[in-house]
């Protein structure tokens, strides 16, 4: 107990300390036996920010944001949220108010209505009497309803999810978010299943919506272009290690040929 | 990037016991054969002719307005001992797959603990054939219709249970995942995600068993339970091939109805 209370007090004090930091990792590195997935890193993303996190494939962007999301610890370091460590947060619903998730696809409940896949946002508020009866009969309708409208696929909140083509589902996975109302949202590869145009709408979709609820947006992206045009940072990741940390207006092409073309000849080597 | 020397080295090994394995069923089938005794022929002197006879009315059943009457009453019969058992057998696999599949543990060990401990009681429940529970409960409560379902409802909960659990542990993980990040416990997980995802594969499972159930149904007749068994074992007995294939025929046709209804509901439930 004493403990318990000790950390309370402390994590206090760090989010007065940081109130204006959402995601915060110090000396933050993660390793898989041999292998080094992410090398040791410090790293602070402002509150109401939108940073995309671009490299090669199998360069750590994953690994980063699992260790945001708190779903798993990192081998050294500390991650923070608001000044909160999450390693002190297992699952439920304090954690799901500080971080939401959207994957490249296959997130949603195939069987279930598009309408049920929103309001499941809102599982970790309700009681298992409610979520039971919500299965029957949904409740809070209306907020999820307002979600649908603003991702704009109101007329489709009672197919199954299943029937949905990849860009609606990504539509339904964010006005998930919305209900679910997290802090700070994460997406690993939210477009990488999509065509140009689809991926284009949904990216700005995303941080559209973001922006508007304040919440920090963190984002993991193929597309060079769409992250210069819609994200506020570009961090630029190779191998586990951070090679470039810019605003987004400043990066050159200079910088991402690099960042790609020296992964090329490695692998060649 | 895995690095999987030992797969490499070990797949051979398996190739090769694998075809060990084959041999030896291989084997074990051709010394079967030498068991038998064919010099006095596979059939009995009679046995040729019998099975002539019961072919050959096949497709001249017995149709007199007396005899269907008689086929409609005991049908009915058995379908109420099916359904009756399969709604037994709801109660108990139900449940019981739900803790067998782990998915409302709150800890790992609560997990194996409950996995382990209602896979014991399922697996008791379907060892035990539903002809033997019937036999049991004969002995037990007589010749009511409460044995016939009791003894159909036991063994089919076993099997049931058994399946629902492997449905629900086999569902896609990455939905569950996602109701996990916002915020869900393992029950409201459970609902939202696990039951609608293995539900399709619950209810098209669950009608087969129905199908199964009204076979078995029937077969509890020879142990006195009335119902279509019953009657084709009066016929049998009779040698009345004709009035047998009247009775089979409407056994036939209960299993093609449940499985046209069965499809019907599998086209509604279909993601």
């Amino acid at each position: 107990m004493l403990h318990a209370n000790s950390a309370l007090s402390s994590s206090e004090t760090s989010l007065a300390a940081t109130a204006g930091t959402a995601v915060r990792f110090d000396g933050v590195s993660m390793r898989y036996g041999q292998t080094t997935v992410l090398a040791p890193l410090d790293l602070a993303v402002e509150r109401g920010t939108r940073v995309a996190v671009i490299g090669p494939s199998g360069a750590g962007k994953t690994t980063l944001l699992r260790l945001m999301a708190g779903a798993v610890a990192p081998t050294t370091g500390i991650v923070e949220l608001c000044g909160r460590d999450l390693t002190n947060l297992r699952p439920g619903r304090e954690l799901a108010r500080l971080v939401g998730m959207i994957a490249q696809q296959f997130d949603l409940v195939p069987n279930l209505s598009v309408l049920h896949n929103v309001l499941a946002g809102r599982l970790g508020e309700w009681s298992f009497g409610r979520s039971l009866l919500s299965l029957v009969w949904p409740r809070e309708q209306r907020l999820a309803f307002d979600a649908l409208e603003r991702v704009g696929v109101t007329h489709l909140a009672h197919q199954r999810a299943g029937r949905l083509s990849g860009g609606e589902q990504q539509r339904v996975a964010i006005a998930r978010l919305l209900v679910q109302r997290p802090t700070v949202v994460l997406a690993d590869e939210p477009v990488a299943s999509l065509d140009p145009a689809r991926a284009r709408e949904v990216t700005r979709l995303l941080t559209d919506v973001t922006e508007e609820q304040g919440e920090t947006l963190v984002a993991s992206i193929h597309s060079i272009e769409l992250a210069r045009e819609f994200f506020d940072r570009i961090v630029g990741l190779r191998n586990g290690v951070v090679q470039f940390d810019v605003p987004a207006f400043s990066i050159g092409d200079h910088v991402l040929d690099e960042l790609y073309e020296i992964e090329g000849l490695r692998s060649e080597v | 990037m895995r690095s999987n020397p030992p797969a490499s080295r070990g797949r051979p090994r398996a190739i090769e016991s694998r075809r060990a394995i084959t041999l030896i069923l291989i084997g074990a089938f051709a010394l079967s054969l030498l068991g038998v005794d064919w010099s006095e022929g596979v059939f009995r002197p009679r046995g040729l002719i019998a099975i002539g006879e019961t072919l050959g009315a096949l497709f001249r059943p017995d149709l007199s307005p007396e005899l269907l009457r008689k086929a409609a009453a005991a049908a009915w019969q058995t379908l109420v001992y099916a359904v009756a058992g399969l709604t037994v057998a709801l109660l108990i696999g139900v449940p019981l797959g739900v803790i067998a599949s782990g998915a409302i543990a709150r800890s790992r060990l609560g997990a194996v603990t409950q996995i382990g401990a209602a896979r014991a009681v399922l697996a008791f429940f379907r060892a035990i054939h539903e002809l033997v529970w019937a036999l049991l409960f004969v002995a037990a409560i007589g010749l009511s219709p409460m044995a016939a379902v009791l003894a159909l409802g036991i063994p089919y909960g076993g099997i049931l249970g058994r399946i629902y659990s492997e449905l629900l542990q086999d569902v896609p993980q990455a939905p569950l995942d996602a109701l996990r990040r916002s915020g869900a416990s393992e029950w409201r997980v459970f609902l939202f995600g696990r039951l609608p995802m293995a539900l399709p594969d619950m209810v098209s499972y669950t009608f087969y068993r129905l199908e199964c159930g009204i076979r078995s149904a029937a077969v509890l007749g020879w142990v006195g339970l009335g119902g279509l068994g019953f009657q084709v074992q009066i016929a049998l007995e009779d040698l009345a091939y004709s009035r047998v294939w009247t009775f089979l025929w409407v056994l036939v046709g209960m299993v093609v109805l449940v499985d046209l209804w069965s499809s019907q509901v599998r086209r509604r439930l279909a993601p």
